[in-house]
């Protein structure tokens, strides 16, 4: 068979063959990926708020966020209450870091302005053991119980610009989101 | 072929990490943690079974002069696939191996033992490489694991990976202000890499050495 008819085949028919496999393990893995990352926004709930057995969730739909806010990951906003009392705030954010790698994280506020630390959901492609490390506790602590204004002072990590900086931009946003619309 | 020389040559004298210096990217970056090594070591097992024996199959049909881009494809689909089963059934450990499970794909290990060994041999045989060289690339990176988490964190745990709340063992070793931070670090995995190269290549030095003393000796 001529080579320039028999190349292309063979090319097309393993490239065909690939994605036909490929396309078979996403049709079965796509759902329960995604549940994994609602299991995982759900315990890092639970983990900002100890003991808040019954989690009510409310998307605000007066405080939208404006463009700027959009583009520093801010997602969502949900007020987190147990019976009739407000336990805090949580910011859903999702911001893009090293190598175009996706970090979704909850930032909480306190009902009285208090930034409270945020928790890494899911986090794409980040370099492990470097960019990896603004899931520890160890980074995200140390701008703990803060007053929300001085939130700009933060260490970041040693070779690891690129992930720290939206993460930090995006906790910065919701900080003053929350003291231009939610605190009285 | 010899089976038996073929599985002991990837561990051994062939060994990825610690002999032929393939697969240094991820050696260096994800061994942190015993963890990360072991999680590592078995996605390159399982990649290296697949790619070896798909190619080893094809082997007499792929022409030639797109051997390489057809090997290229089956590798990057083997690797895609066993990354959509990583973060569906493993979420921790993908999320803590990170960019390191796609870029399994340029591996040298992986389109180095296709090209060398897969593309000329049986299928048995080719399963049997895989299994050596991973085996071989799973022990390297363990060891520099073990090493590094045990100076760097003074804890030595591993979990099962398909549900990380069960802790399989964990031993508190070196109290906590006596770890060396260092070894958490990319300067802790150089210095850990090139001390274990330093070992070994004076283990296999001092065999040789033993060797040839009994040949003289023979004669």
């Amino acid at each position: 068979m001529n080579k320039f008819i028999k190349l292309p085949l063979y090319l097309a028919i393993v490239g065909a063959l690939t994605t036909a496999a490929l396309a078979t393990v996403h049709q079965f893995t796509a759902p329960i990926i995604a549940e994994n990352i609602i299991k995982a926004e759900e315990a890092a709930l639970q983990e900002l708020f100890e003991g808040a057995i019954s989690v009510v969730l409310d998307e605000e739909p007066e405080h939208k966020f404006d463009k700027n806010e959009e583009k520093s990951g801010l997602v969502s906003l949900f007020i987190v209450s147990q019976d009739d009392t407000i336990l805090g705030y949580v910011y859903k954010s999702s911001v893009v870091g090293y190598k175009g790698g996706v970090i979704t994280f909850l930032i909480s506020i306190s009902p009285d302005g208090v930034y409270n630390g945020y928790k890494v959901v899911t986090m794409q492609d980040q370099t492990s053991g470097i960019g990896t490390k603004v899931a520890d506790a160890d980074f995200y602590e140390q701008f703990l119980d803060k007053e929300i204004t001085s939130v700009s002072e933060i260490v970041k990590l040693d070779g690891a610009t690129i992930t720290t900086q939206p993460v930090v931009d995006a906790i910065k946003a919701a900080t003053q989101h929350f003291s231009a619309h939610i605190k009285q | 072929m010899d089976k038996k020389k073929v599985f002991i040559a990837g561990i051994t004298k062939e060994n990825p990490v610690l002999m032929m210096f393939l697969g240094m990217c991820p050696a260096l970056a994800i061994t942190t943690s015993i963890d990360n090594g072991i999680g590592m070591g078995l996605a390159v097992i399982i990649v290296l079974l697949l790619t070896n024996s798909i190619i080893s199959l094809i082997r007499n049909t792929v022409p030639n002069e797109i051997r390489i881009p057809v090997y290229i494809i089956i590798i990057a689909a083997v690797v895609s696939i066993i990354e959509m089963l990583m973060q569906a059934y493993t979420p921790q450990l993908s999320t803590s191996l990170g960019i390191f499970i796609p870029l399994i794909v340029v591996n040298c290990i992986i389109l180095g033992r296709a090209e060398a060994f897969a593309s000329k041999n049986n299928i048995l045989n080719s399963m049997i490489d895989a299994l050596g060289m991973g085996l071989g690339f799973t022990l390297g990176i363990f060891l520099m694991s073990f090493v590094r988490q045990l100076l760097g964190t003074g804890v030595l745990n591993l979990h099962n990976m398909f549900d990380s709340s069960v802790v399989f063992f964990q031993f508190n070793i070196i109290p906590k202000d006596f770890v060396i931070d260092i070894f958490t670090q990319p300067t802790g995995a150089f210095l850990t890499l090139g001390f274990l190269v330093a070992i070994v290549n004076a283990i296999t030095s001092a065999v040789k050495k033993h060797q040839a003393n009994k040949k003289v000796e023979a004669k």
